[in-house]
């Protein structure tokens, strides 16, 4: 594989992931808010704050719904912007054309113009449910595509490499954004059915509230669902399932020893152990704590991962 | 004699100042065209448009798009038109045209060794030693350098028309880096999928091998001593016009797709870059023009080609195909000396026409140029993509008075050839909803390796889709259809 | 016979750091029937691979690739020569009008195409009030070229860093200034004016006798002469190439000679220094 197919692979995977992860988000917060039991989060300010600060916007005030709406989703000059992360997936599998299967190609390069074609007009008035469902079915056919066209080899583990660093990152990034705004509103002092509202808003951003609900059967608290979208190795969108998945496809493309304190897979291993064998109760009062070692980490490694495999 | 009394054609206007393909005279189509009007005829409008409207979104969901690039504006991305009505050759046609097109660029590469080395053609004077030496195409690094079997032409893309007597003419030669081929292809695939019980009337010669017999014929120029030899596909990059193409053909045979990036040269031998380290390359499809292939030697800007890669080619480290400096014959002043090209090299009578062709800086022919432009086309030697080149009727006074000035100042950059009819064929246009005339040409693809010479059956028919229009590359406007090469 | 030590010298420094480079160095005096090369050493800034190719005239290139960064190149040659001494003034036994029937030929001008086809650096400019030396079938080529070197000589005044190595022959002509590439340039480009084939020649110049230009590498020009072959003309000095001139290579104008080409992956300007030292043993 030539390292610069490598690098358009992994990162058509991170983008990918991206855009699903920031489509759900702002879908989810957006339409919670809607009927949400505390006054502060039916304050549509705060939750068009809350988007932006997922999209890492921080020079503009959320005075105009329809402004805001658009700049988080169709501004192609907003690099942060869904249209962008979409485009920036597909130029990825553009340039690693003939590394993919015919069929993930059609696949990304239709999701790319359905969202690239969807008018703009529609969308700030009445089309924002609409197009983040595209994008979240479309996410899910290149998945499948993905792993249902793809020869399991090498080219194959990048991509689900730099979906699962991705992932990892983006989850962090929605607990943290989350428990901001429900730190914000935990002051004022609400009651537990209230506050589960926020905790059940925080599972639908990592569509993790039906498989909360199977496992824990009852209505989710801050320890279950932190608990939950961190630890626990079943739910495919946690820390844990996800650090497990990293490993598991660095270790196809490297036949380095975890002996080596130095390499990569070491890195990993330390930090699959340490969420492989953590408990709630050693860090739930440092959760923000814990959010950015990992997060730190994890970057560390997602940039040796690129000095040695995806440099040109 | 069976009426078409309420098909789709109904409304074809026919023109007698062209060839028409389907039509001869009256509305009575060809022997070839018949059972294929008659389904055609069988659709109605809507079926027809739905169909069209599929494939045109599978082909923009496909990728199958070129970039037009303006300046301070994002690319605006295109499809290639594609009409689904089909171009038919019989096969005794073909025959000639198949046989006329590998002699043709048999010749062209007798001569371009000749030029390259003992220069006997310029010698015995049947081509001016004056119209090759002042060819910027004409590369000094190439002199008494053999490519590996002889080969420099490895793919070529002839261009043919059909003209008001029902003769073909060749165009013009494309021995640099021809494209389209890719279009035929993907245009058989979406025509078996839209229509596919026109192929239960009639049988098509297949297409889809293409891939194979390039990848089979770039095998056989492998540098010496190499069994099994690591074969690229290079490309200027996923911006390039024709990237499409690049990464069809590198994923149909099965090869890496790279960039003058992925490239490196070592010790004279050509890498590239993997994650597990440097992969020796020894045959280089390349994509990317001869002044950018190698910043040590030609233009020392160039971020597409890869330093020391002609060191490593004159070594004999790596086959290049096409071979530098082929541009020299495909000139639009040389395409006058092919006929006497094939004469001089085979011993053998020119299969195909070529269109009269007027030298500007020949003294007599470029007076004559000069009194006539009104019925002449005038073309730049050294452009491709039909820019630059003007059609005498179409001017009016002021811009005939600009084309002679321009002739006048450098009379070596211009020929000129009279204005050829292109035959024109049904084609469905958009706007009006109708099928209307219009001008198309053949792009006939030629493969030769080592143990095989190749033509596709059939070819790239382009069409002008802009109503009397004769310019058909698709940078300024141009469509095509699925060529069918009768069995 | 003489005995001549070169030392070559280059030292490129990089505003920013260079993540990798090709270099193809053109340094090598030549092997030919009046000199060889007795011994060569070669070193450089980093632990890099030598590699020798050959260029398009066949002569001998220094390759080196550079995959570790670093923001300086230095490259140091010392070489040995045997030169032979001889007389660069010999008479063609052609008659002039046989050697102006031979230029006009068509074999002759197919068989040295390439030295005859002007280059950018050598198209001769159109208009001009110069009286260049004219050559006819009356005038013997040696002749012709004599005239024309010293008539170089004298039109330009050498001017070191006047001009650059993309200067054009109009630039040269106007402000009547130059270096010995420019001089060469000229030549080059009147000879071929009158079909004359001539190349672009780089070398090294014994330090010890006093020429102009021997301080860097030197440039001079061949020019073929109907019945005896190359011969080389040296205009910077009017002077024609004897055994002080070390041949390293030709070709059709500067841009066939560069000592250094670097293909680099970096940003920013560089500097370069080159120094060249030669002694007569």
């Amino acid at each position: 594989m030539l390292s610069r197919v490598a690098n358009n692979l992994y990162w058509m995977g991170r983008y990918i992931e991206r855009a699903e992860h920031f489509a759900r988000y702002s879908k989810e917060i957006y339409f919670s808010s809607l009927d949400a039991p505390i006054l502060k989060t039916y304050d549509r300010k705060f939750v068009l704050e809350s988007m932006l600060y997922m999209a890492g916007i921080f020079d503009m005030e959320a005075d105009d719904e329809k402004d805001v709406l658009f700049r988080i989703g169709l501004d192609s000059q907003n690099p942060n912007s869904i249209i962008s992360i979409i485009t920036d997936a597909r130029e990825n599998a553009r340039g690693a054309r003939n590394a993919i299967s015919t069929d993930l190609w059609e696949a990304i390069n239709k999701y790319y113009h359905l969202v690239n074609n969807y008018s703009v007009e529609t969308y700030i008035s009445t089309g924002f449910y609409e197009l983040t469902q595209i994008i979240l079915e479309q996410s899910s056919i290149v998945h499948s595509k993905i792993s249902g066209t793809l020869l399991h080899d090498e080219e194959w583990a990048i991509i689900r490499l730099g979906m699962f660093i991705e992932r990892v990152i983006q989850v962090i990034r929605i607990i943290n954004s989350k428990l901001h705004d429900i730190y914000k509103i935990e002051k004022a002092g609400h009651s537990v059915t209230e506050m589960s509202f926020e905790w059940t808003t925080m599972l639908r951003c990592t569509e993790s509230f039906d498989m909360n609900r199977k496992y824990y059967r009852t209505v989710p608290n801050k320890e279950q669902v932190l608990e939950f979208i961190m630890l626990n190795p079943q739910c495919p969108r946690s820390i844990t399932h996800s650090v497990n998945g990293m490993q598991r496809y660095l270790l196809k493309l490297t036949s380095d020893q975890n002996t080596d304190t130095k390499s990569i897979a070491f890195k990993i291993g330390k930090l699959c152990a340490q969420y492989n064998y953590l408990s709630f109760d050693e860090y739930k009062d440092d959760i923000y704590g814990l959010l950015n070692s990992t997060q730190d980490m994890v970057m560390e490694i997602s940039l040796e991962i690129e000095k040695k495999y995806l440099s040109f | 004699m069976k009426q078409y009394s309420s098909g789709i054609l109904d409304s074809y206007t026919l023109e007698n100042s062209h060839y028409d393909e389907i039509y001869a005279g009256s509305k009575q189509p060809r022997d070839h065209y018949t059972s294929m009007v008659e389904r055609f005829n069988q659709l109605s409008l809507s079926d027809f448009e739905r169909i069209n409207n599929e494939v045109k979104t599978a082909f923009l969901n496909q990728g199958i798009t070129f970039a037009v690039y303006a300046e301070d504006k994002k690319p605006d991305e295109r499809i290639f038109p594609f009409d689904l009505f089909p171009r038919i050759i019989p096969n005794k046609e073909w025959i000639q045209l198949e046989t006329g097109v590998i002699q043709r660029n048999k010749a062209i590469n007798l001569f371009l060794h000749d030029i390259y080395h003992k220069k006997k053609i310029l010698k015995d004077k049947v081509v001016p030693a004056d119209l090759i030496f002042s060819s910027k195409n004409y590369l000094k690094e190439m002199v008494d350098f053999t490519p590996e079997g002889k080969i420099y032409t490895h793919i070529s893309g002839t261009d043919l028309i059909k003209h008001t007597d029902g003769q073909y003419y060749i165009l013009e030669d494309n021995l640099r880096c021809p494209s389209g081929v890719s279009y035929v292809l993907s245009n058989r695939v979406a025509l078996k999928k839209s229509l596919f019980d026109l192929f239960d009337k009639l049988k098509t010669k297949a297409i889809y091998h293409y891939p194979e017999h390039l990848l089979e014929m770039l095998k056989s120029v492998k540098p010496k001593n190499i069994d099994n030899p690591t074969i690229v596909v290079v490309t200027p990059g996923m911006y390039n016009s024709a990237y499409f193409e690049h990464s069809f053909l590198a994923q149909k045979m099965g090869v890496q797709l790279v960039e003058g990036r992925d490239l490196f040269v070592e010790k004279d031998f050509v890498y590239m870059k993997t994650i597990y380290g440097p992969i020796k390359v020894d045959v280089i499809y390349r994509r990317v023009d001869d002044e950018f292939i190698d910043p040590l030697c030609f233009r020392k800007d160039s971020m597409l080609g890869v330093a020391g890669l002609m060191n490593a080619y004159r070594a004999g480290n790596v086959t290049l195909a096409n071979a530098p400096g082929t541009g020299v014959a495909d000139d639009k002043a040389v395409y006058h000396y092919v006929p006497d090209i094939i004469k001089y090299y085979l011993n053998e009578e020119p299969i195909l026409n070529n269109v009269q062709t007027y030298h500007c800086e020949n003294e007599s022919e470029g007076k004559y140029v000069l009194e006539n432009i009104d019925k002449l086309v005038v073309k730049p030697v050294d452009e491709s993509g039909g820019y630059g080149i003007t059609i005498g009727n179409r001017l009016t006074k002021a811009e005939i008075e600009e084309v002679k000035v321009r002739i006048k100042s450098n009379p070596r950059k211009y020929i000129a050839q009279p204005i050829m009819s292109l035959s024109v064929h049904a084609t469905f246009i958009e706007e009006s909803k109708e099928f209307e005339p219009r001008h198309i040409d053949l792009r006939t693809f030629c493969l030769m390796g080592k143990n095989e010479d190749f033509v596709l059956k059939g070819g790239l028919t382009r069409v002008a889709l802009k109503k009397g229009n004769l310019i058909v590359n698709s940078s300024q406007g141009g469509g095509s259809k699925d060529t069918w090469v009768l069995d | 016979m003489d005995e001549f030590e070169i030392q070559y010298h280059i030292e490129n420094r990089y505003e920013n750091q260079v993540r990798k480079a090709n270099f193809q160095l053109l340094v090598v005096p030549e092997s030919n029937r009046e000199q060889k090369v007795s011994e060569l050493k070669f070193a450089t800034s980093g632990d890099y691979q030598i590699h020798f190719s050959k260029n398009i005239f066949g002569f001998k290139t220094i390759q080196y690739f550079v995959d570790t960064p670093f923001t300086e190149f230095k490259f140091s040659l010392s070489a040995k020569i045997e030169k032979a001494e001889f007389n660069p003034y010999s008479l063609s036994p052609w008659s002039s009008f046989a050697e102006y029937e031979e230029i006009r030929s068509l074999d002759f001008r197919i068989d040295n195409a390439i030295f005859l086809s002007a280059t950018d650096l050598t198209r001769f400019p159109i208009g001009g009030e110069f009286e260049f030396p004219g050559y006819s079938e009356n005038i013997r080529v040696f002749d012709f070229l004599l005239e024309l070197n010293s008539y170089i000589f004298k039109l330009l005044i050498y001017t070191p860093e006047s001009t650059n190595i993309n200067t054009r022959i109009e630039e040269v002509l106007e402000f009547k200034k130059g270096v010995c590439q420019d001089y060469a340039h000229l030549f080059i480009s009147l000879c071929r004016k009158n079909k004359i084939p001539a190349r672009y020649v780089s070398g090294y110049l014994n330090q010890g006798a006093d020429f102009i230009g021997s301080s860097q590498l030197h440039a001079w020009v061949e020019a073929l002469v109907p019945g005896l072959g190359w011969v080389g003309f040296d205009s910077t000095n009017n002077l024609l190439a004897d055994h002080h001139y070390l041949k390293i290579a030709h070709g059709t104008d500067y841009r066939d000679c560069s000592p250094i080409i670097g293909v680099l992956e970096s940003t920013g300007v560089q500097r370069s220094i080159h120094s060249v030292t030669v002694t007569n043993q």
